[in-house]
């Protein structure tokens, strides 16, 4: 099928909701339920009707073809979907989920929504492990990101930067690549080395970090990339 | 009996005493220059031993052979390139196993190596043993224990290099594990660098390593397709990177070597110990900072105190000198331009040079201190987040507030830093710092136009350089180097008392290479500049009839949006390119009046606004001579052009800027 524009798409998803809701769609409905003015309707339900998408029915009513029934509930389920990602699973509010919804879907691959459609199915699978995560989401959006020091964080969530002055973690490996990362090795941060944070400079940054029975100091920058292990 | 010569390097990662090794070896006399096209230092000295002549080069302090940092580069090019007859690494013992990284690096490429484990006092001190023995049977190598800052075990260190050399071994395995030593294996087969052991070629390649990739490629180019597929295999198969596993097997090894050799394993907490309690005041949360601004003023003080009057005792000396030379040609009945070129010319030439020793000799006295005693981490450590939003580095603060001083020793001060890009860009904006030099030009207009505020003015101007040189950082920082940050990886050694020795010998290394590189090209700027206020010939010297005076004028006219278009202004401006200081005398000169006279003569040439405009202009416009042939010595002459070029830019701009904005207010 030939693409269509987002607002087109948007025409034929409110066409949709509005003839599920009332069984016939109209254009003064249509037009209030988008905020637009009825010339503008007219003028975009004349260019789906060229496209074949849609029926224009006596006495003003809408009609969508089977082609047109079949892409608008495309475009409403991809709505849907990312209204629950951003809503439940994000935690943004309803009003600004579904406004950023209709705007996300329309641009989106095929794969990228069948992943996120996967990842929904992945969560939904096991409820109790949905409410973990979401709840303990939304506690670090609210605690912000100085606070991870939680005792639930899995293991590859924490880094180096997590560390408090004093406290011992144990190196699961080094993300990113090329020079940082080879620089970190060959200094002696290799899986299995034991880490001490000794001290944070007086403005925030860098720390001071005891490895291998030496002083190195690193940016906290760097220090996100050094997965850890509690011991 | 006919002595037989070779030649060796030191390598060791920094803070493992190499340099104390070095002058204990050579007895302190080194050559010092550069490394072919770059700034890092390069130290050669010679000693006889038996029947032999060695020569030793000190490589810089490095921790691994990745070839990443220009160090590292340096290092492994004369390793590989140069081929000499083998390497001494430095460890300090008291770190043993991330010292010994290094050591099984060049074991593994089979160079010919002796470890000299050093610092072995601090190792004794903690009753510990490290059985050498077994070391040097595992690594197939001499290993020799000296305590170099008391210059113990040196004589068996060079016995070690004259005999231990001559032993033929073989490159030193490291079991990497089956999986890779399948690996290893089948790329080893395909591979051959002429030259390089082809097992550690195909370790290398398994590393990532470009240059070695390059260098097999062009001996056969599938080997690119063949590197790429045995890492994938293994990278599926050992379900994370290659580079991890190669270096975490290496460290293996080695922990398990330490374990194996040193007797009362060494617990390292307790050998910080100190260090840690010093660490506790100096870069504590509240008195870090405090602490690191005294330090500063400190080095300041002494650099620019101590060295102000000797400064100007070399001054009062080039001064007498000049006049009795010229004197002296008088009587004889020399020519009145010979007794100008004496004087004017060479041995204010040589003064100018001279001039700027006592603060250069100081300076680096200071940091010698500073690096010698581990201090120097500690202030990085300190202020890396402030010049780190200044778009610089930690280090750079150092440079910065030579800068005030003198930018000689600022820009100087930026070898310091171990990124290239951020050394260079310290060295472009180090100019905008307002030397003292150009205190007398400040206090020359603002007394004269502004006595009530004098004080307001000339810190203004101190300000607005500071202010310029944030922007002109950032904007050089996105257009040349890119938003990429340097990343800070850096040790922080334990402390130690810097040895008087030491530190000497560190400072006359630095001097000197600064009064043999940076000099010359001042000597023959000032020459220039001599000829240039003399030719052509028969004219008064530095008169407006002189090129230099004719030049002057012909540029003039540029200033006149700025309020000083007239000739005098202009080369009161050329000659401050000799030093900042010399505006002040060469306005004395043009007007015909003493320093004193010389603020009502100012007074009716310039309004208060053109005053301001050429005391901003004086700040920005080119750096003097000196600072230039500094910039030269420490870049290429590419950034000495553009630092040339933007201030002269940056200064007329603001000055014109300056000048035109306030008519319309005033």
């Amino acid at each position: 099928m030939e693409a269509l524009t987002p607002s087109l798409e948007d025409y034929l998803e409110a066409i949709w909701t509005i003839s599920l809701r009332d069984k016939v769609a109209r254009v003064k409905d249509i037009a209030k339920s988008l905020r637009v003015s009825t010339p503008s309707v007219v003028n975009a339900l004349n260019v789906l009707l060229e496209k074949n998408l849609i029926k224009h029915e006596r006495y003003g009513y809408i009609e969508l073809t089977d082609q047109g029934a079949l892409k608008a509930k495309e475009v409403d389920e991809h709505h849907k979907l990312l209204f629950t990602l951003l809503n439940e699973i994000f935690g943004i509010n309803a009003g600004i989920a579904s406004k950023d919804a209709c705007k996300i879907e329309h641009h989106l691959s095929k794969e990228t929504i069948k992943r996120i459609e996967q990842f929904i199915q992945f969560l939904e699978e096991d409820q109790e492990e949905k409410a973990f995560f979401t709840s303990r989401f939304k506690d670090f959006v609210e605690k912000g990101e100085e606070d991870m020091g939680d005792k639930k964080v899995s293991k590859a969530d924490f880094t180096l930067r997590d560390l408090k002055p004093g406290e011992k973690g144990k190196v699961i490996k080094i993300k990113g690549k090329g020079n940082l990362k080879k620089r970190l090795l060959d200094m002696g941060i290799v899986p299995g080395t034991e880490i001490q944070l000794k001290k944070v400079a007086p403005l925030g940054d860098p720390v001071d970090i005891l490895v291998k029975g030496y002083h190195l100091s690193l940016r906290k920058g760097e220090a996100r990339d050094i997965l850890l292990e509690k011991v | 009996m006919e002595t037989k010569k070779l030649k060796i390097g030191l390598a060791g990662n920094p803070n493992s005493g190499k340099s104390t090794v070095f002058n204990h070896l050579t007895g302190g006399h080194a050559h010092v220059g550069n490394w072919p096209g770059v700034t890092v230092e390069k130290k050669e000295g010679k000693f006889q031993f038996q029947d032999y002549e060695v020569s030793v080069v000190d490589l810089p302090g490095i921790y691994a052979l990745t070839a990443y940092s220009m160090d590292e580069k340096i290092a492994r090019d004369f390793i590989l390139r140069e081929k000499p007859d083998g390497i001494v690494v430095i460890i300090d013992a008291s770190n043993l196993e991330r010292n010994l990284y290094l050591a099984t690096q060049l074991l593994e490429l089979g160079t010919n190596v002796i470890l000299n484990l050093n610092m072995m006092d601090i190792v004794r001190n903690k009753g510990m043993a490290i059985d050498t023995k077994k070391l040097s049977q595992i690594f197939g190598v001499a290993v020799v224990e000296t305590v170099a800052s008391k210059g113990e075990g040196i004589e068996e260190l060079k016995e070690a290099i004259v005999n231990g050399l001559k032993k033929k071994r073989d490159s030193l395995r490291i079991d990497y594990g089956e999986d890779i030593e399948m690996e290893i294996d089948r790329l080893e087969k395909r591979v051959s660098i002429s030259g390089y052991p082809s097992r550690w070629v195909a370790i290398k390649l398994l590393e990532g390593d470009r240059e070695i990739l390059e260098m097999a490629m062009r001996e056969g180019e599938a080997i690119e397709f063949q590197t790429v597929d045995s890492k994938k295999r293994l990278e599926e198969h050992l379900g994370y990177d290659l580079e991890t596993a190669l270096v975490e097997k290496r460290y293996a090894f080695l922990s398990g070597l330490v374990k194996e050799s040193v007797a009362k394993r060494l617990d390292l907490m307790e050998r910080l110990d100190i260090s840690d309690r010093i660490d506790r005041i100096l870069v504590n949360r509240y008195l870090g900072i405090p602490i690191f601004l005294g330090m500063m003023w400190l080095v300041f003080q002494s650099v620019f105190t101590l060295g102000g009057p000797l400064s100007d005792g070399i001054e009062a000396l080039m001064g007498w000198l000049g006049e009795s030379a010229s004197a002296g040609i008088g009587s004889l009945g020399g020519p009145k331009w010979l007794s100008s070129l004496f004087s004017d010319g060479i041995i204010s030439g040589v003064g100018s040079v001279l001039v700027f020793l006592p603060n250069i000799l100081l300076l680096f006295l200071a940091i010698a201190i500073l690096e010698a005693s581990g201090y120097m981490a500690r202030a990085a450590f300190v202020m890396d987040r402030f010049m780190h939003a200044l778009g610089l580095h930690g280090k750079s603060f150092i440079p910065m507030l030579m800068g005030f001083g003198c930018n000689i020793p600022g820009i100087m001060a930026a070898r310091t830093m171990e990124s290239e890009k951020d050394r260079i860009l310290t060295i472009l904006v180090n100019p905008l710092m307002s030397c003292s030099a150009r205190l007398p030009i400040y206090t020359l207009f603002a007394g004269a136009f502004f006595a009530e505020n004098q004080g307001w003015v000339v810190f203004s101007l101190y300000l607005l350089g500071i202010i310029l040189a944030i922007i002109v950082a950032r904007i050089f920082k996105g257009l040349f180097f890119g938003a990429e940050v340097s990343p800070l990886i850096m040790e922080l050694p334990p402390y130690r008392m810097p040895t008087v020795k030491g530190v000497l010998i560190h400072m006359w290394e630095r001097g000197s290479l600064f009064l043999r590189k940076a000099g010359t090209i001042i000597f023959l700027g000032v020459i220039l500049i001599w000829l240039l206020a003399s030719l052509p010939f028969g004219v008064e010297y530095a008169s407006k009839e002189s090129f230099i005076g004719q030049l002057g004028s012909s540029f003039s006219p540029l200033f006149k949006p700025a309020g000083f278009g007239f000739w005098q202004a202009g080369v009161a401006l050329l000659f401050g390119i000799l030093a900042k200081e010399v505006v002040v005398g060469t306005f004395g000169t043009l007007y015909g009046v003493e320093e004193a006279g010389l603020k009502e003569v100012i007074l009716t040439h310039f309004t208060p606004l053109s005053a301001y405009a050429f005391m901003v202009m004086s700040l920005i416009y080119i750096p003097c001579i000196a600072a230039i042939a500094t910039i030269k010595r420490e870049t290429n002459w590419k950034w000495t052009f553009l630092t040339v070029a933007y201030s002269l830019f940056l200064g007329w701009f603001l000055a014109v800027g300056i000048y035109q904005i306030g008519k319309i207010f005033l």
